[in-house]
């Protein structure tokens, strides 16, 4: 039974490495078994040839459960019935399969050990499937993990990324077609030449054919064959979304492993995608209501406050038409003096509303934007609050330097004129020459320009500040006519600054007063200094 | 009555019209309405009035149709009545040869104004050929012979540029002047289509002769459509 030492070296020598292990455990158990059966035999005298079959096929069992594949076992089990006939059957130390009986023993001690180690095989397999099981699902629950921390396109690139680098290759991720100039691009652990491999032309193409055809492609593959990478397209259900792909610059091939990885990566990344898709539109219609919402509140908030002037219009004109002659001089011109003022009010209502069209009519809340003087701007807003109050103080102040500002001017304008109309209105100062004048100062910070306008009147209520800009709802509207149309001014402000891309606020500073103050973002090419 | 100043007013909301023309009435002008523009052509050829009120929004005529077929044969002043926010049609219409434009809405002294100013350029043109040598308004004057401008007695040093704009816009005072037709004057017909030049040499001018560039008295932007010397 033994093997010939050379036969041991020349199996080293060629077998692969796998075997070596395994040939040298075989053969050490059924050593082992033969030395102990040999001693047993010697000291028990009733042991029989059963005993020694029993014993055998525990080694052989053994020896299934502690190799790889079927050979080993198989071989143990033609060995043990060698050894069993060599050693313990009549004529010793010869083989002998011909006496009667013996040939059926030894057949079915054969097929025992056979099946045994056929079952000890298939049942390990089993075992070892359901760890690679388990191992995928465990992969696979760790992707989906990040992926579902993930929210937005960036975050479930990263996510993505993050994922790919497990696999320890250079990674890259296409977040849109790859044969678009504008398509987002992130590698992973790449050096600086593999960099350049990652986003050469070529690649591109390759990653680009791979998105056109929404299958597999790159190194390893029947198609782009000279690519050095390996693209999985991530696919939903309208279309491919993304393109991964990993670096094999040193001419390997994707295993099963990996691409059974990239496979299940990609089909999470295209479920996070989708997700993240829905839940954009869920947010557009989301916004979309709101905003229906706020039009109907501004409809009705207006509806309302274009009655009560619109009433006294009425009224007033009536009073004077019917009673003509009978009342005096004085009242006459009260009651006409009203109507001025209704209408003067319904005109900057008009206005606002207009505004709020101009920045609606894009859709997207955007303004049409053209560099502008602010010193200009400022100083028509200023120009048209004069006309209409006359008497007020202001203190206006622009800076030396000339600064142009993007803008849609009829609407920082409007801003301008509804803020310096606000702290007029209901800063409670009374208006006159003795009065403290409000300030309109423009500054420059940074790369924005900051427009504030400041009254030393009673400030604006803490209370009030978190909702002063969020607008017109329809209590506040209602509560009293001496604030109306404030909300709509101030939130109209607010939208507008808001489509410009700046920011508005309000403090009441030390000192007394409110500080309304607002930023537009200057472009940097276009202001030219002094 | 003959020697009264006639104005012709095209408008095709009656309200707005009968108000103006009572505005008007009372300060001792004499009116002609009407609603439509094919109306207003043979109504200036016919009255020859000394002013035109152009609504640019006519029923039956583009006013600024309009405008294009009267300057194909009169000089008759035109003062265009636009509403706000539409600076590109104010700026279309000044191009045409409108003589200025007023915005709805608007009050009476500033339409009165208006008129005033048309009128009065209107009799310089046809007066006397020279023009004079001095402007003055308020504290600010330009001699345009010796090219000095002084503001509250102090003389100003503008460059060779700024002169020029604010010669230009003093001769033209009480009236708009737009980008382009400054750009133009200024620096001839061939110039960058930019206004941007323009307007750092008006933030420059400003500077130079305004108290506060902020609140200027003299030369006012119209915003979107150009720049206005004032005129008192």
């Amino acid at each position: 039974m033994q093997r010939p030492n050379w036969l041991r070296r020349l199996s080293q020598l060629s077998a692969p490495r796998w075997l070596r292990p395994d040939a040298v455990k075989t053969l050490a158990i059924l050593l082992a078994t033969t030395l102990s059966c040999i001693v047993l035999a010697a000291v028990i005298s009733s042991f029989d040839t059963v005993c020694l079959i029993v014993i055998y096929i525990l080694a052989v069992v053994l020896i299934s459960r502690f190799t790889n594949g079927y050979f080993w076992g198989i071989a143990a089990s033609v060995a043990g019935v060698v050894a069993v006939n060599f050693f313990f059957t009549y004529p010793y130390s010869a083989l002998d399969f011909t006496r009667a009986g013996y040939p059926f023993t030894f057949a079915s001690m054969l097929l025992v050990s056979v099946m045994t180690s056929a079952m000890t095989v298939q049942i390990k397999q089993q075992a070892r499937q359901s760890e690679e099981r388990e191992r995928h699902t465990r992969e696979l629950y760790s992707i989906s993990s990040r992926f579902l921390a993930a929210r937005g396109g960036q975050q479930i690139a990263q996510a993505a990324l993050d994922c790919l680098a497990g696999l320890s290759r250079p990674g890259i991720l296409y977040g849109g077609n790859p044969a678009q100039e504008d398509c987002p691009v992130w590698t992973r652990g790449a050096s600086s030449g593999q960099e350049l491999v990652l986003r050469s032309s070529g690649e591109r193409f390759a990653a680009g054919w791979v998105f056109a055809h929404g299958r597999p492609a790159g190194a390893g593959t029947e198609e782009c064959t000279r690519s050095a990478v390996f693209y999985q397209p991530v696919c939903a259900a309208d279309g491919v979304l993304a393109v991964i792909g990993l670096l094999y610059d040193d001419g390997g091939r994707p295993d099963a492993e990996q691409l059974g990885f990239l496979d299940s990566l990609a089909s999470q990344m295209a479920l996070a995608l989708e997700r993240q898709r829905l839940s954009e539109e869920q947010n557009a219609i989301l916004m979309e209501s709101e905003r229906e919402k706020m039009r109907s509140n501004l409809l009705r908030a207006i509806s309302h406050d274009l009655r009560t002037p619109l009433t006294s219009i009425l009224g007033a004109s009536d009073a004077i038409l019917e009673s003509s002659g009978q009342i005096d001089r004085e009242t006459h011109d009260k009651l006409v003096g009203d109507i001025r003022e209704d209408s003067q009010w319904l005109i900057r209502m008009v206005e606002n509303l207009l505004s709020v069209t101009r920045i609606s009519a894009g859709g997207t809340a955007t303004v049409r934007k053209a560099p502008e003087a602010a010193e200009e701007i400022v100083a028509e807003a200023v120009g048209r609050i004069k006309v209409r109050y006359p008497g007020q103080p202001l203190d206006v102040r622009v800076p030396d330097e000339f600064l142009l500002v993007p803008m849609d001017a009829t609407l920082i304008e409007q801003v301008l004129i509804n803020l310096v109309e606000n702290a007029i209105l209901h800063s409670g100062i009374p208006m006159g020459a003795g009065a403290p004048p409000i300030n309109v100062h423009i500054t420059r910070r940074g790369g924005d320009a900051l427009f504030e306008v400041r009254d030393y009147g009673k400030g604006v209520p803490a209370g009030m500040i978190p909702r002063l800009f969020e607008g017109y709802d329809l209590q506040q509207a209602r509560s009293s006519d001496s604030s109306r149309g404030m909300g709509i001014g101030l939130s109209i402000c607010s939208s507008i600054v808001r489509a410009h891309g700046g920011e508005i606020s309000v403090e009441n500073p030390p000192g007394g007063g409110a500080t309304f103050r607002f930023t537009l973002p200057i472009d940097e090419v276009k202001t030219i200094g002094q | 009555m003959a020697n009264k100043i006639t104005i012709l007013i095209v408008e095709d909301e009656r309200a707005i019209s009968h108000f103006i023309s009572t505005v008007l009435t009372s300060n001792g002008y004499r009116t002609i309405q009407t609603e439509t523009g094919r109306e207003t052509l043979s109504l200036i050829s016919s009255h020859c009035p000394d002013v035109v009120l152009l609504d640019l929004g006519l029923p039956d005529i583009d006013g600024l149709e309009v405008l294009r077929s009267v300057r194909q044969w009169s000089s008759v002043p035109i003062i265009v009545v636009s509403a706000r926010g539409y600076e590109r049609e104010k700026v279309e219409a000044l191009d045409l040869g409108a003589d200025d434009y007023i915005t709805k809405p608007f009050g009476t002294s500033e339409l009165l104004a208006r008129i005033r100013t048309a009128l009065r350029h209107n009799q310089k043109v046809a007066g006397s050929d020279a023009p004079n040598a001095c402007f003055t308004n308020g504290g600010f004057t330009i001699d345009f012979e010796k090219r000095i401008v002084t503001v509250d007695g102090e003389p100003v040093h503008l460059t060779q540029i700024e002169y020029k704009i604010v010669a230009l816009l003093s001769r033209h005072a009480g009236r708009v002047l737009t980008y382009d037709s400054i750009i133009e004057q200024i620096w001839g017909p061939y110039a960058a289509d930019d206004n941007q030049i323009l307007r750092v040499n008006m933030a420059n001018i400003r500077r130079k002769i305004e108290q506060n560039p902020a609140e200027p008295r003299y030369i006012l932007t119209e915003v979107g459509v150009g720049y206005r010397m004032t005129d008192q």
